[in-house]
């Protein structure tokens, strides 16, 4: 959230002055760096997976409201029968409302539904290309069956499985693009400005001081407020990705210059100058991959407070609104108190929250270790 | 030669700080103005009002004129200390502003205290025990806390606030407990402050943990630690005295960061748990497109920004005399 100017900031441009401190920096608890790099990794690779997979996996589809099951709690999957005998095909009850107040169920024991995998129900759109019907897992029995709910139902009976799958495509992509559309502007005009130095470069630099002096999300929110509120999601996610360059162009330029600048003195810049190759040429071919890796940690660094300003977004209602899902805008139905209280399935949005944050930065911790090795 | 230096500083400062400023407050206006509707747009929609009242309205509060007029109104007033009129509450912006940032203050204090407590004695002795199962435990305790948002945190507080009920949900004080010096009075608003203080404390705490532990084991490698231990120095005075005077360098210049990110900081844990300060007042007025209030709380922030940044290098300053040297040179 805190986007712009990070705390530890003085402390990390001093390392990479002198080239030490950074292991005593070292600041995850001590897992071996491999395996927190990999444990993050792994992380982020099945949340991406399996958020961008949600049609498929959820058995149904995000905006499918079942009127008659509002806040029904996650569905128990069986394995024993009322006899105790084991089935091999795990099977579920039909939820009987017995509190009509506070949406209290009981399962209606007389009559199982087994599950069944790789079935056909409600059509969704896969990757926004696909259009499928096929789902990872339903309930026996088609329209009449009971509705398989893993993680339980919201207030409008809609799936929270499916909500929390497809508010991941949202929260999960929208912040790390717009960071990345701050690092392609960021690291260009780094680039330039650290590799020709003079005024372009004091000018670039200057511009970047004032971006990142600015109050960020009171700027994100007041830029936002310029726009209408009821405008489509891609508007919105679109216009989002701009704010985000906007705010975090300055930071990554900051750092590519000082890359930039620091590798324009060693000799194999200036051999390559010596062998006539253009600017473009060094920069691109010569300097770039050679800057790489500090560059990548600092955008799994990052990452997390971008994802989070969307999330934050979403959350105050100035984001991704209804019917459409975000974590935000989930989070900002579990704050109601009443389901604080009663429906702590809906809290699934923190979860999803925390690991994504935590996989990030188990990566980019892991990242500035393996730097501060080399 | 400290205070020249000093006195320089906050020259330079206070001349950048004036064109920043008026970048940044022509900058919001310009965004916050082009879109189209304004606060009195909701209105048009209401049946029992007239077109013709809204028109008036619309002229009292210069929204007929154009952008770069109104601009220049509202510069003209900003700059005799007037920052206009809410639109929503009918109240001036200057009034509502110094009212909450009070609040805010008051949150952001008590949670910069906290984390300080919490985080530097414990970074020190994870320093001092390192791989020790204290310096496991806080190393953890920090990864979490860090990969936690405050808007999770947030969450959680009020989750705890309401299945235990041990604390009130959200707010600053109890309906009817007066507004004095009571004790009475104090006790609550202590009983507020707790779950907004922890919920905006850890995140900064476990910053601050692992900057006291990186910064100790650096220093406790130096050759005056060694020369201390040397002189026979018992091991309690070499690790206060010496080494962690020393390891405070870099996490004093982070108060003043903290001051620059208070605002953003404090935007979502006001809004979740209720606490009526300046971040609920942002989100308020761009919910209500209440522009004067808007630009007074973008005005507000940047200025804390700047303050805040000037702080952290006075700060530097003063505790590192090699800059001292190198910004005479």
């Amino acid at each position: 959230m805190e986007l712009g100017r990070r705390p530890n900031q003085p402390e990390r441009q001093r390392d990479r002055e002198t080239g030490r401190g950074e292991a005593a920096f070292s600041p995850s608890p001590r897992l071996p760096i491999s395996r927190s790099r990999h444990l993050g990794l792994t992380l982020l690779l099945v949340f991406y997976l399996v958020s961008l997979l949600g049609g498929f996996i959820a058995p149904y589809h995000f905006r499918t409201q079942s009127r008659a099951t509002p806040f029904l709690p996650p569905t128990r999957i069986h394995f024993f029968d009322e006899q105790g005998n084991f089935h091999l095909r795990p099977f579920i009850y039909r939820p009987k409302l017995v509190d009509p107040l506070l949406f209290g169920y009981e399962e209606d024991r007389s009559q199982p539904f087994p599950l069944v995998f790789f079935v056909q129900g409600e059509s969704y759109e896969l990757f926004g290309l696909f259009t499928s019907n096929w789902h990872l897992v339903g309930v026996e029995g088609g329209e009449s069956a009971p509705r398989l709910h893993l993680l339980g139902t919201d207030g409008l009976g809609r799936d929270v499985l499916a909500r929390l799958l497809y508010g991941g495509q949202i929260s999960l992509i929208v912040g790390p693009l717009g960071l990345l559309l701050a690092y392609l502007i960021g690291v260009s005009l780094g680039a330039l400005a650290g590799y020709y130095g003079g005024v372009l470069d004091s000018l670039l630099m200057r511009a970047a001081e004032v971006t990142m002096s600015l109050p960020a999300l009171v700027l994100i929110l007041a830029l936002r407020a310029a726009f209408p509120l009821n405008v489509t999601p891609a508007q919105v996610a679109a216009m989002m990705l701009i704010i985000f360059a906007a705010v975090g162009w300055a930071e990554v330029a900051r750092l590519a210059r000082g890359l930039v600048a620091a590798e324009r003195r060693q000799d194999y810049v200036a051999a390559a100058i010596v062998t006539g190759a253009r600017a473009s040429r060094i920069i691109l071919r010569h300097i770039l991959p050679n800057i790489r890796p500090p560059l990548l940690t600092h955008f799994a660094i990052s990452a997390p407070s971008f994802i989070l300003a969307e999330i934050a977004l979403s959350f105050l209602g100035v984001g991704v609104q209804e019917p459409s899902a975000s974590w935000g805008t989930l989070l900002a139905e579990a704050q109601d108190l009443s389901v604080l209280k009663n429906y702590l399935w809906m809290m699934t949005p923190a979860l999803m929250i925390f690991l994504t944050a935590l996989a990030f930065h188990l990566l980019g911790e892991s990242g500035s270790e393996l730097q501060a090795e080399r | 030669m400290l205070a020249s230096t000093i006195i320089r500083l906050l020259v330079r400062r206070f001349i950048e700080a004036v064109p920043t400023l008026l970048i940044i407050s022509a900058l919001s206006f310009a965004l916050i103005g082009a879109a189209p509707g304004d606060a009195l747009s909701a209105l048009e929609q209401e049946p029992r009002i007239r077109a013709e009242t809204i028109a008036r309205l619309r002229q009292e509060y210069a929204l007929d004129r154009p952008l770069v007029v109104r601009y220049g109104l509202w510069l003209r007033s900003a700059l005799r200390g007037d920052l206009g009129t809410s639109l929503t509450e009918r109240i001036p912006v200057t009034t509502l502003i110094s009212s909450r940032l009070l609040n805010t203050l008051k949150l952001s204090l008590s949670a910069t205290l906290l984390a300080w407590l919490i985080a530097l004695p414990l970074g020190a002795l994870a320093a001092v025990r390192r791989g020790s199962w204290i310096d496991r435990l806080s190393g953890a305790l920090a990864l979490i806390s860090v990969s936690t948002p405050r808007l999770v945190l947030a969450i959680l507080a009020l989750l705890l606030a309401v299945r235990t009920g041990l604390f009130p949900v959200g707010n600053i004080r109890s309906l009817g407990v007066p507004d004095d010096l009571s004790l009475a009075s104090l006790a609550d608003s202590l009983h507020h402050l707790i779950l907004p203080t922890l919920v905006m404390s850890l995140p900064l705490a476990a910053v601050y943990l692992r900057q006291m532990r990186a910064g100790m084991i650096e220093v406790l490698r130096a050759d005056f630690i060694r020369t201390a231990r040397a002189k026979g120095l018992s091991e309690r005075t070499v690790v206060i005295r010496h080494a962690a005077r020393n390891a405070l360098n870099p996490l004093i210049t982070l108060f003043g960061y903290a001051i620059a990110a208070l605002l953003s900081g404090s935007i979502i844990v006001e809004t979740v748990m209720a606490w009526p300060g300046i971040g609920q007042l942002a989100v308020n007025a761009v919910r209500g497109r209440d522009i004067p209030v808007l630009m007074g709380v973008v005005l507000l922030a940047s200025t804390m920004m700047l303050i805040g940044n000037l702080i952290a290098d006075l700060l530097h300053l003063i505790a590192d005399p090699r800059l001292r040297q190198q910004a005479t040179r």
